[in-house]
């Protein structure tokens, strides 16, 4: 053995000395201690993993809250896979989630940034205040902001006092709006708090150096700030996300899903299936389409947000 | 290192002793049922007119049985929400024994549901030594009768008429009382009050889902009780999505919402319109309603009876019927008045240990004192016909209450099932279509609900009545 190789093995021996004999940490039993360290986080997956699998299971089968599927469940997922497929109301559902979701986190995103940016800009009084109203609306219960939004847009309303048209029912004539519109205002708070984070880690030296050197404010948007801020605003939006797939409540507040079916977003019509027709198990299945959808997003952020 | 493999092995014992006690916990077998404890369920805030009213009805009628029959107790199921909340909290306590009331107050639409799972139990044999079952009237008996056999007793039934504010009627320059023997005469009395009264709305006619399948039994239901086919179900059982009496009824809708009528749709389409109708005449805001019995009600000041209380008045009108007036919904063209009517059953839980104790619960909620004073807290008429005149039921809310049992033969017992409930989602998609778009034609509104309904029933389920 060479004096180098020598020296080392002795150096290993000299720090496993206080190690008793024969008990070694690289050894497999201390991985099967690893494992038990973990068992918290297996219990968290199961409470999330078994749920959803009886959702999938659920979705396959004849289960109804009330009558004769009540007492009989059968697996079957001819009966309602097939009737997803013929469905013109779920196809509708889905791309009014899309539509809902997309405006909604794209307008919170904006709006976010908006707010940060200025913020940053007024005073410590300005910032403070308008910071605290946005965050007070991200933090309202579901229901406060439902109503708010209710009472703003509907017939009568401050929308219709505001533009001198009384009797106009914006809430009516343009529900998806106003949803939109709502979930924008109770999210952007949140948006604002993460980008003004993110805006405090753009390096002002390489900001000035910028400015000396005539960049325009745009351009310094494009190539300096964004670039920077974009690993915040994958993660903001992805959260955002997931909050507005699963927005029920404003929703069933506002519109209960229509007028018609024009807001009849997946939680809504899901609740419908299971709640109101007593379809459990294709209101299951419509939840489980949710919940695709759910993952599917998340694949595609996490992909977006992987250093390059 | 030596100290750290003991408290490591020791945590690993302790977590496994906390999983299993969780586990055993969660696995704990419920207690079997009691032979002398009865269960009753029964809504805290959508029958009675008020939760503490409810909850004093029941307690009421809980020291009653256990007086009357020492050795029982009986056991409360508070159940809170709406119609469709209460259908889904009973619907999962009926799926367990350990967990299924004995009676419960249930929609009248559930029954049938629960007949069909096998969870109502006949109670025939039972009804048999009543001293009200024969005094029901035959639309009421036939509404908890399946194939031959009684499933239940009805606690109380809903019917619906026009409501009308006496002072914008008056200012429209429209006779008082007011007495429309067609749907056209009710158009013209709406139209003059929007002529004279342009503040208030004329009419209030629900449309939307907000108020689910509740809203369209008291609201267009009742025009096609009184249109030229007067049946939503065929004698197949099959659901009509196209027929004469169905165009006749949107063409009525598509007037009322070209001539703007009818109450804003976000008032109709919010989730609490059906508490509106009372609100809105007591303030001169509506001129016209097609609404429940149960309106009256909540004008009145007075006590239920049996030391239950009062209960507050929303909105209170001193001397409500010198100032709302009430009168039948005319068929389309004359002839007489309609209605629909949909309520409340007591069935009995196929399971139950001991069905005759819990049929005694049921037998002394229908009996006379009971009854008028469940009918007063809730706003129904009294089933049994010996008591539609009682001063008890009568001086509640005078002239009103009297006026809808009067009504209970005319009315009609209407379908309110799960797929009822995709038909009215149908028919309530059409007539929010038309009100938000005057434009749509009663063909379009006939496409739109016709789509919906054979898109969720199936085709098999539906029929087109030419």
């Amino acid at each position: 053995m060479s004096d180098t190789a020598e020296a080392l093995v002795t150096a290993a021996r000299v720090e496993r000395e206080d190690v008793p004999a024969g008990r070694r940490w690289d050894r497999r039993w201390a991985e099967w201690a690893g494992l038990g360290l973990l068992s918290p986080a297996v219990v968290v997956l199961l409470l999330f993993l078994i749920p959803v699998g009886l959702a999938v299971y659920f979705g396959l089968t004849n289960l109804t809250l009330i009558g004769p599927g009540a007492n009989s469940l059968a697996f079957d997922p001819h009966i309602n896979l097939s009737r997803a497929l013929h469905d013109s109301v779920l196809r509708t559902s889905i791309i009014l989630t899309l539509v809902f979701v997309v405006a909604g986190v794209a307008g919170a995103d904006v709006l976010g940034l908006a707010l940060a940016v200025c913020i940053r800009r007024a005073s410590t009084a300005m910032s403070a205040v308008v910071g605290a109203i946005a965050l007070l609306a991200f933090m309202l219960p579901p229901v406060t902001v439902g109503m708010t939004w209710y009472a703003f847009a509907s017939a009568g309303g401050t929308l219709s006092s505001l533009l001198h048209q009384p009797h106009s029912d914006y809430l009516t004539s343009n529900a998806m709006t106003i949803l939109v519109a709502a979930n924008v205002w109770s999210l952007a708070g949140f948006a604002m708090l993460t980008c003004s984070a993110a805006l405090r880690n753009v390096p002002e030296d390489m900001i000035e150096a910028a400015q000396l050197d005539g960049v325009t404010p745009w351009q310094r948007a494009r190539h300096l700030y964004l670039p920077s801020l974009k690993p915040t605003l994958v993660v903001t939006s992805l959260i955002l996300t997931l909050l507005s797939l699963g927005n029920f409540t404003l929703v069933y507040l506002l519109t209960a899903g229509g007028p018609g079916n024009a807001t009849n977003i997946l939680p809504m019509y899901s609740y419908q299936q299971a709640f109101q027709f007593n379809n459990l198990g294709y209101g299951a299945l419509i939840g489980d389409v949710t919940v695709l959808l759910a993952a599917l997003v998340a694949v595609a952020f996490i992909r977006a947000s992987r250093v390059r | 290192m030596i100290g750290l493999k003991h408290h490591f092995r020791g945590a690993i014992v302790v977590s496994l002793a906390a999983l299993a006690g969780v586990l055993s916990g969660c696995g704990a077998a419920s207690p079997a049922g009691n032979a002398k404890v009865i269960t009753f369920a029964y809504s805290t805030n959508y029958v009675f007119d008020s939760t503490p009213l409810a909850n004093a009805y029941a307690k009421f009628i809980k020291e009653q049985y256990q007086k009357q029959y020492p050795g029982y107790t009986v056991k409360l199921i508070p159940i809170g929400g709406a119609n469709n909340q209460i259908v889904t909290a009973l619907s999962l306590m009926y799926r367990s024994p350990s967990t299924a009331p004995d009676v419960a107050e249930i929609p009248t639409g559930m029954l049938g549901e629960l007949v069909a799972s096998n969870q109502a139990l006949p109670i025939d044999k039972y009804l048999a030594g009543s001293s009200w079952w024969a005094h029901f009237p035959a639309s009421i008996k036939k509404e908890t009768t399946f194939n031959g056999h009684v499933y239940g007793a009805n606690e109380g039934m809903n019917d619906a008429a026009l409501w009308y504010n006496k002072a914008l009627l008056r200012k429209a320059g429209i006779a008082l009382p007011w007495h429309p023997t067609s749907w056209a005469a009710v158009l013209s009395a709406a139209e003059a009050i929007a002529r004279t009264s342009p503040s208030a709305y004329p009419l209030w006619l629900f449309a939307g889902n907000a108020s689910e399948i509740v809203g369209s039994l008291l609201g267009g239901v009742n025009l096609i009780l009184g249109s030229s086919t007067p049946y939503i179900q065929n004698p197949a059982g099959k659901f009509v999505v196209d027929s004469p009496g169905l165009r006749q009824v949107f063409s009525f809708y598509k007037t009322v919402a070209e001539k703007h009528l009818d109450a804003p749709l976000s008032l109709l389409t919010n989730p609490d319109a059906l508490t509106f109708p009372e609100s809105l005449l007591a303030k001169n805001k509506v001129g016209i309603e097609i609404a429940g019995n149960y309106v009256g009600d909540e004008f009145a000041s007075g006590t239920v009876g049996s030391g239950l209380g009062g209960f507050t008045c929303s909105p209170c009108i001193p001397d409500a019927p010198q100032k709302i007036g009430v009168t039948p919904i005319p068929k389309m063209t004359g002839g007489g008045a309609v209605s629909t009517l949909s309520g409340w059953d007591l069935p009995v839980y196929a399971g139950a240990k001991d069905p005759k104790a819990a049929f005694n619960l049921i037998n002394l909620i229908e009996s006379k004192q009971n009854m008028l004073v469940g009918d007063n807290a809730a706003g129904w008429p009294p089933n049994d016909t010996r008591y539609v005149s009682a001063p008890l039921y009568d001086n509640f809310a005078p002239v009103f209450n009297q006026f809808f049992a009067q009504l209970l033969p005319d009315s009609t017992v209407v379908p309110a099932t799960p797929d009822a409930n995709v038909w009215s989602t149908g028919f309530n998609n059409a007539t929010e279509a038309m009100l938000q778009n005057p434009s749509t034609s009663v063909s379009a509104a006939i496409g739109i609900m016709q789509q919906y309904v054979t898109g969720q029933l199936g085709s098999s389920k539906t029929v087109v009545i030419p």
